[in-house]
């Protein structure tokens, strides 16, 4: 400290910062992401695309139910950038559409796994014993149901709903989450802190909350940036098979397969959905690693 | 070192090429071998007389007197045999079962004259007692047939139906002999004969139905492949669930000389451009339609496999009449008067069909009805204000099912849509497998269902008696006791023009209470090999097998 005043002023302001400022795990981990090019390019393209889905009523002049049956399918043209669909609606317009349903699909989706995972994982693995050995085996019963029967199920049962297809993706989604947060907690549990905080007599409630799933948050992130692009495909595998979305709704994953049909004859229905879809999953992929090598400079030094 | 590097890197370079080199037998010896036995369905199918034949649905059954499909009927026509035929391309009474008949007079007794080489597939002889076995199932109201109305021509059939009388005998269907059927009907009706070509009315083999279960048990195993008997031209050989049905030429059939296929195999390719590709690829001889956006690019580059041909039939809404607020007669009016037909089938069917306004085709055997469905959006906007649903408001949510199918989707979010913009509701959709979505609609659960009306024979009264009150096609619990009146005195009726007045009276009622929404008349749209002989154009789209043969190249 000393040594440092003794230097130019200049100079003393920039080394004061990097000596006070010790960096914290978020931003050394912020710093390594930003050195990712590729993750970087995943986080602009994702938040484009959210932002984009937020504002798409103010910026497309057409509607996504709209049909225009003299239009018909059009090719990309002035009006309509990305062309038309057959029943002349705006295929831009309903590719923004389908963003909004795919990416809040993909979003609460997770966010109902996580819920679900995290507090399984965390308590299954914390109090260990005949506990975990019960709550475990709940999730392998559950592993063993058949994915799409189960969806079909639900479907069956409560109809048709958008909200009953996140909690049916998340319900389902849910099951790894809860393995891999009980990995870790198993692990953390072993460690001293943990031991210091039992032997300071704090809750186990608070134990849980404030020391062991903080420590499994990296995992936890990298996980969801994987899941999120699961969801999205899972999504459009049911409304592929007619049991996600209802029309005049769209989403890409319906999108997609209305373009599967008519391929031959009007390419864009098929290739700008598509396009759009693999550019988000693989941006979100990008941005998974390199928040998993963010996140653990062990596994970035290997 | 380097020397044992390099002998390594030799070795090395010697397996890759060894590796090469076998791998590039193997790759020309498998693509040679595959050049050599490769063959598509349709060049084998040539050769030995296999017709590969795109049928649309898995069949909810083949059972003649429990289905109602046109899936199911493509099949039952190559597995039965009624008393009589139909010509494949005039559609003229052929003899069947029966060689001969006598009519009386009064045109109120058939008499028909089995012959005497009819035969099951087990070798038995098809005998007038087999006849009036199978109609009994037919009309015994213990088994449910959804047909049973088509036999009310029938002295006292109606009343054995309905359960008014129980004893069969005194039923006009009589055996006098071992090969001699009387039928006795209540008026002269001149499309009698060609009744007894439909399905409702095929023969079932006695012994075989009371093995499985006797004459009342539905869903018995004797239409399974080893258990099933027939008296058609084939007889079933095997059929995989949601793969496909096959069928052989029947040693025992009379004709068996006539019949020139083998072996036809019904493919259930639910979806129309999968079929097409299958056409394409040479899977398949015929298929059941033709994806609507690929009709324009086939009369281009291939107008010898496209059939576009005039087929008598209705596409249709049916509405629940019994759920609120379709049990208002204003509703369903204004739901059918704000819906463009003519843009549905320029923009979206794209097949040639016609907008239709009224139930019956026009000129369904010099027929066409003078009432008329209207597109008239005003009107409709008033008649749902008098609903009380002014500009829609709380119009409850209804839904519309559809057997799953890429055509029938296009329509009804058109369908959605027109409605949402004339009359601002809001309509849902659901697609339902074939055997779901039938059974749905046969129980009445449903709101609005998709529908299409062929005709099994050339009179408007095979289009208007499908509405009569618990007729088993009408499902939409629509009941009008003037109709059906009109309905039974047409039957009674002789003179044409007094029969065509009351069907006029009908499809004006049909036009105000408006029970069913009409869209298109149909067009017979679908792909064929050039290969197929016999495959005469009639507008029933009927296609007797025992005509049907394959031209090898």
């Amino acid at each position: 400290m000393t040594q440092s005043s003794e230097t130019t002023a200049e100079q003393s302001i920039i080394d004061l910062d990097s000596v006070e400022s010790g960096t914290s795990l978020w931003e050394d981990a912020w710093n390594r992401l930003q050195q990712n090019k590729l993750a970087m390019f995943g986080l602009y393209v994702v938040s484009f695309m959210i932002i984009i889905a937020l504002l798409t009523p103010w910026i497309t002049p057409y509607s996504y139910f709209e049909q225009d049956l003299d239009l018909g399918a059009t090719a990309p043209s002035a009006a309509h950038w990305l062309g038309t669909d057959t029943l002349g609606r705006d295929l831009l317009t309903r590719i923004m559409y389908g963003s909004r349903i795919s990416l809040m699909v993909g979003f609460l989706a997770t966010a109902v796994a996580l819920s679900i995972g995290v507090l399984w994982g965390t308590v299954s693995g914390y109090f260990g014993g005949r506990v975990d050995a019960f709550m475990m085996r709940t999730v392998d019963i559950l592993y063993a149901l058949p994915f799409t029967i189960f969806i079909i199920l639900l479907m069956v049962v409560f109809g048709r709903n958008i909200l009953l297809l996140f909690m049916a993706i998340g319900a389902v989604e849910w099951l790894t989450m809860a393995r891999i947060v009980r990995g870790q907690v198993l692990s953390i549990r072993q460690q001293e802190y943990i031991d210091a905080a039992i032997t300071m007599g704090l809750p186990k409630r608070q134990i849980m909350l404030r020391h062991v799933i903080p420590n499994t948050l990296g995992t936890i992130i990298i996980y969801v940036t994987l899941t999120i692009p699961n969801v999205i495909l899972l999504e459009s595998f049911l409304s592929f098979l007619g049991l996600g979305v209802q029309p005049p709704q769209s989403s890409w994953g319906l999108l997609i397969s209305y373009g599967v049909e008519t391929m031959e004859e009007y390419p864009w229905l098929l290739i700008f959905p598509a396009v759009v879809l693999s550019v988000t999953l693989f941006s979100l992929n990008f941005l998974g690693d390199g928040l998993r090598d963010a996140l653990d400079p062990k596994a970035s030094r290997d | 070192m380097t020397a044992r590097m390099t002998s390594r890197h030799i070795r090395t370079n010697i397996s890759t090429r060894l590796f090469l080199v076998i791998s590039g037998i193997i790759i020309i010896a498998v693509s040679t071998s595959c050049s050599l036995d490769w063959e598509s369905n349709v060049e084998s199918g040539n050769r030995d007389q296999i017709l590969h034949y795109g049928n649309g649905e898995e069949p909810q059954e083949i059972d003649p007197h429990l289905t109602t499909g046109i899936p199911e009927f493509n099949i039952q026509l190559a597995l039965f045999e009624g008393i009589v035929s139909k010509h494949p391309s005039n559609l003229g009474i052929e003899p069947g079962v029966a060689e001969s008949w006598d009519i009386s007079e009064d045109q109120l007794i058939y008499t028909f004259h089995f012959r005497d080489n009819a035969r099951w597939s087990n070798g038995d002889p098809v005998t007038a007692h087999d006849f009036v076995y199978s109609w009994e199932r037919a009309l015994r109201p213990e088994l449910g047939s959804l047909y049973s109305y088509m036999f009310i021509y029938i002295k006292n059939a109606d009343e054995f139906v309905k359960g008014k009388i129980k004893d069969f005998s005194k039923v006009g269907i009589k055996a006098l002999d071992e090969r001699t059927l009387q039928v006795e009907l209540n008026a002269a009706t001149p499309f009698f004969l060609q009744l007894l070509d439909h399905h409702s009315y095929y023969p079932v083999h006695p012994p075989t139905i009371e093995k499985f279960g006797g004459m009342l048990k539905r869903g018995s195993q004797w239409s399974r492949p080893g258990n099933f008997v027939g008296n058609g031209s084939f007889v079933l050989k095997e059929w995989k669930l949601n793969r496909i049905l096959i069928v052989e030429k029947s040693k025992t059939y009379w004709d068996a000389d006539k019949v020139k296929l083998k072996e036809i195999y019904f493919y259930p390719v639910q979806n129309n451009s999968t079929e097409e590709r299958m056409f394409r690829a040479g899977q398949l001889h015929i298929t059941s339609t033709v994806p609507n956006e690929k009709i324009a690019e086939y009369r281009k580059t291939n107008p010898d496999s496209l059939n576009i041909t005039p087929y008598l039939g209705t596409y249709f809404y049916r509405f629940n009449t019994k759920v609120k607020p379709l049990d208002d007669v204003r509703v369903r009016r204004a739901l059918s008067m704000s819906i463009n037909r003519k843009q549905i089938v320029e923009h979206i069917t794209k097949g040639g069909q016609i907008p239709a306004y009224t139930f019956t085709p026009p000129n369904t055997n010099g027929f066409t009805s003078v009432a008329k469905f209207k597109y008239d959006i005003e009107a409709a906007q008033k008649l749902l204000v008098e609903a009380g649903y002014p500009d829609g408001k709380d119009f409850p949510n209804l839904e519309i099912i559809y057997n799953t199918d890429e055509s029938h989707r296009m329509v009804a979010i058109a369908i959605q849509q027109m409605w949402k913009k004339a009359l601002n509701i809001n309509v849902t959709l659901a697609n339902q497998d074939w055997q779901v979505y039938l059974e749905n609609e046969t129980q009445g659960n449903y709101q609005i269902s998709r529908a299409g009306w062929i005709g099994d024979y050339l009179d408007p009264n095979n289009f208007l008696d499908m509405l009569l009150t618990d007729g088993g096609n009408n499902r939409t619990r629509w009941s009008n006791s003037e109709y059906d009146a009109n309905i039974a005195a047409a039957a009674l009726a002789v003179e044409k023009e007094e029969r065509f007045k009351l069907f006029q009276r009908n499809e004006q009622i049909l036009v105000d209470e408006s029970p069913v929404m009409p869209i298109y008349t149909y067009t017979r749209v679908f792909l064929i090999k050039p290969s197929v002989i016999g495959w005469d154009q009639n507008i029933l789209d009927q296609h007797p097998y025992k005509y049907v043969s394959l031209q090898a190249d």
